[in-house]
């Protein structure tokens, strides 16, 4: 890191890091065009962060905060490869150079005039003293040269490493971005696939409410036609309902089904003495006709579905209320023609 | 994305190039650093290297116009500031009103994979070539960002310092413009 006295330093970092409230950013700003030696500081102390990261030597704080800027910044990605580049440059040619200079270190000096003379009389050795000179020069360059190999190699390999190992950290970010990715659209559908049930739901009680109020007025009207037949006294307050009515949603079969959810809990009350049942299939449901058992009792078969606006299919049936376990669950299997089943889940209690 | 661009005339160029020296090779220096500078403040503002290279060729287009009208400009360094600010906030407006609706983040820019980290070893050796032709700029840039000496990484720049004949400051200065081309250099290599 470049040489700056700490709270110089610790200010740069702040404005590099983007950390700095609006009103000090600008009089950081306004100083960088107006005082040369502090604008190449900035960028003397960028420089050094990203070689530092580059080179992963950026520890702790900085790390961290180094880190958290990449999102503001850009173009310091950029940076960062180019720094990599650089320094793969700088080590390769320092290589190149010490190849370069390694024959010379290992070869005699030039000799002067009376080194050569003395040479000259050297040379009247006898030709097996001069082959275990010869040898052992070729022994001392050969040892010499493997060992620069060596070196060489061990260097290489530790950069390999490193390249390595930074390689498969970004791809671990890629593959953790990704996953972060599916998961979010996994939800997305989920909610989409819950919005649908729900806009569903409401079709069929809709339609059921409408039944509902039409069976009441029914009922209102033959009940008025009685009081006008028989001219007895007002009939006794409102009586406990004998019919209870439930949306039922699939708990298995068909996609997306198996939603502990739709496992549906009915009370019913002590004078009722049948359920009426609305069946929602789910909107993928291509069968045309279903059969429907309960307890190994079916009861209905070839039934044609309604149909809401929406186009989720639904079937209604009554069942007596004595007919429900209040022990165990109570399963009504919906079979369709082209034999995909759906089984309706209820827990009744009393 | 673009903004409104000024129009620059040659006397209003030239009148810029007066303003920052009398000298013409001096102020041609000087126009580089402005310009750099300029570079630097749009992307320490967050703004994407391509952009920031527009902007700044915008921003001194606009104060070389307002000197050509003849506004009586004090700090040519303090009103370029003053003028990258408004540049910078309409770059930013325009950029949010093109985005309007937009409910994905901007792209991130995709990890260096190994292909591309040779490709720009190679961009960076041409650019080399380009940015520091003669020798000693070469070993300049070398020297300078060869950080092997560890602890020693002052001294190892005072020799660098010592052996071209510069003084420390100078030498960051010029090792800090030397990458700074060469960075601009390798990332225009590297988007061919």
């Amino acid at each position: 890191m470049t040489e700056l006295d700490p709270k110089n330093l610790s200010e740069i970092k702040r404005f590099l890091f983007g950390e700095m409230p609006e009103s000090e950013r600008e009089a950081v700003e306004e100083r960088l065009f107006t005082d040369e030696s502090f604008f190449y500081d900035l960028m003397e102390v960028e420089n050094s962060l990203i070689d530092a990261y580059a080179r992963g030597e950026l520890r702790g704080d900085d790390l961290r905060r180094f880190e958290a800027s990449l999102d503001l910044f850009p173009e310091r990605r950029e940076k960062i490869a180019n720094s990599i580049a650089l320094n793969s440059l700088i080590k390769e040619e320092k290589r190149e150079a010490a190849a370069a200079s390694a024959p010379v270190e290992i070869s005699e000096p030039v000799p002067g005039f009376w080194e050569r003379i003395a040479a000259f009389f050297r040379l009247n050795m006898s030709v097996v003293q001069f082959a275990g000179a010869a040898a052992l020069l070729l022994l001392v360059a050969g040892t010499g040269f493997l060992i620069y190999e060596r070196v060489r190699m061990e260097r290489e390999l530790a950069e390999y490493r490193e390249n390595q190992r930074r390689f498969e950290e970004l791809q671990k970010r890629q593959e953790e971005l990704q996953k972060d990715l599916r998961e979010i659209r996994q939800r997305e559908q989920n909610l989409q696939k819950q919005l649908g049930e729900k806009q569903g739901e409401s079709e069929i009680l809709d339609q059921q409410l409408e039944r509902e109020k039409s069976e009441r007025q029914r009922l209102e009207n033959e009940l008025e036609r009685l009081k006008k037949l028989q001219q007895n006294p007002p009939p006794p307050g409102p009586r406990q309902p004998t019919i209870a009515s439930f949306l039922v949603l699939p708990f298995s079969g068909g996609k997306g089904a198996n939603d502990p959810d739709n496992i549906k809990t009915i009370r019913l009350a002590p004078g009722v003495k049948s359920v009426n049942l609305t069946l929602q299939l789910p909107k993928d449901a291509a069968a045309e006709t279903f059969s429907v058992r309960f307890k190994g009792e079916t009861l209905a078969s070839n039934r044609k579905p309604g149909t809401t606006r929406s186009g989720f299919k639904f079937l209604t049936l009554t069942i007596p209320s004595a007919r429900f376990s209040l022990a165990e669950d109570n399963v009504i299997a919906v079979t369709g023609d082209d034999e995909v089943r759906y089984n309706f889940v209820l827990k009744v209690q009393k | 994305m673009r903004i409104h661009l000024a129009d620059l005339s040659a006397e209003g160029f030239e009148k810029l190039l007066q303003r920052l020296d009398e000298d013409p090779s001096r102020a041609a220096e000087r126009y580089e650093e402005l310009r750099l500078k300029l570079v630097k403040f749009y992307g320490w503002r967050g703004c994407p290297a391509s952009s920031a290279d527009e902007l700044a060729d915008e921003t001194l287009n606009r104060v070389a116009s307002k000197l050509e009208e003849g506004v009586e400009i004090e700090s040519l360094n303090a009103y370029a500031c003053q003028v990258s600010r408004f540049v910078w906030l309409e770059f930013s407006r325009k950029r949010k009103e093109d985005h309007y609706g937009d409910e994905m983040p901007e792209q991130a820019v995709d990890p260096v994979l190994p292909e591309e980290a040779d490709e720009r070893l190679v961009c960076l050796r041409k650019c080399l070539a380009e940015v520091a032709p003669d020798d000693q700029d070469r070993q300049l840039i070398i020297g300078y960002y060869d950080t092997d000496a560890g602890g020693k990484l002052k001294d190892a720049r005072r020799s660098l310092a010592e052996k071209f004949g510069l003084k420390m400051n100078a030498l960051k200065v010029k090792a800090c413009r030397l990458r700074s081309k060469l960075e601009k250099c390798i990332n225009d290599c590297v988007a061919l």
